[in-house]
């Protein structure tokens, strides 16, 4: 790939391509925690969380 | 033994549970794949010059983006006609990824118009209808998170999405049925691709990668969704039981 006057709007580009995915991915994984650790204190209640563990 | 009672939240979570890291390697190997295709094999375009590796991003993410509202538009229709479990969740997991998808269409398709059309932005059929997309994908989100009752905020937002599913034949065809500064469609045409060989396979591939890696997020999201609406019933029950039973107002009581 030859570096041409335009390689600042490529760059960019690519650039949003990859904090894009990588927010979504980290959007979920932080949803997930987040879950985990209400399923904890769940579990530290008394509750019965083996249902939803099967999610884990 | 219908195919939709095969969909239970219990038997989609093992299949997703045992699918997912082959989406997700596969995804990433394809996409490897692709990348070296776009940036070191396909060659420059005789008119944009190197501007053309922003396609390569670019395109998939407009084709997921409205891949992902026809799926929650599918899935609206599960929810509204078949009042299936799985579909309300699937619609809700897609929203966000669509939404990014859709996000990065325009930021990329704003960064190759710079150069290209000498403008960031103009407001013509298909940027506009796109832009839309983007919009409705942020109400859809914003409802889900209104209603807190997931079976009502289901239906809701399945109303809404078929409502902006008008959007997507505009999407399309805005090309040709207006006057546009975004060029019409190159691969997907009745009478085969216009797009140089060299430069479509690349493209291709790295469309496969990106659609891979989307179902990867599309089942991690779920598999969040269906965790939740287990969570919430959990505590919904241990408030039952720790709450004594309160006995009912009738309706219109101010006590």
């Amino acid at each position: 790939m030859v570096i041409d006057q335009h390689f600042g709007f490529i760059a960019f580009s690519w650039a949003a391509g990859i904090i894009g995915f990588a927010g979504i991915a980290f959007w979920i994984w932080r949803d997930r925690k987040a879950l985990d650790t209400q399923l904890a204190e769940l579990e530290g209640q008394g509750v019965d969380v083996s249902r939803a563990k099967e999610m884990s | 033994m219908g195919i939709l009672d095969y969909a239970n939240p219990t038997r989609v979570m093992r299949f997703s549970r045992a699918v997912k890291p082959w989406f997700l390697g596969l995804g990433l190997i394809t996409l490897a794949v692709g990348l070296y295709g776009a940036f070191v094999t396909a060659p420059a375009d005789y008119q944009q010059g190197e501007t053309i590796r922003i396609m390569y991003l670019h395109v998939p993410m407009a084709w997921l983006a409205m891949m992902a509202y026809s799926m929650m538009a599918l899935s609206a229709i599960g929810t509204l006609g078949f009042k299936h479990p799985m579909a309300d969740v699937s619609a809700k997991a897609l929203a966000p990824i669509g939404a990014t998808f859709t996000a990065i269409c325009l930021i990329t398709g704003s960064l190759w118009g710079k150069p290209m059309w000498n403008t960031w932005w103009v407001w013509d059929a298909r940027l506009t209808s796109v832009l839309i997309l983007f919009l409705v994908y942020l109400g859809i989100i914003a409802l889900w998170q209104a209603i807190e009752e997931p079976i009502k905020a289901g239906k809701v937002t399945a109303i809404i999405t078929l409502v902006g599913a008008i959007n997507l034949p505009i999407i399309k065809f805005s090309v040709d049925w207006w006057y546009t500064l975004h060029q019409p469609a190159s691969v997907f045409r009745v009478d085969g691709p216009t797009i140089y060989p060299a430069m479509l396979y690349p493209l291709l591939i790295c469309a496969a990668g990106f659609t891979l890696v989307f179902f990867y997020l599309h089942f991690a999201a779920m598999e969040n969704e269906l965790k939740r609406r287990r969570i919430r019933a959990m505590q919904m029950r241990a408030a039952r039981r720790v709450a004594p039973e309160q006995p009912t107002l009738p309706q219109g009581s101010t006590a």
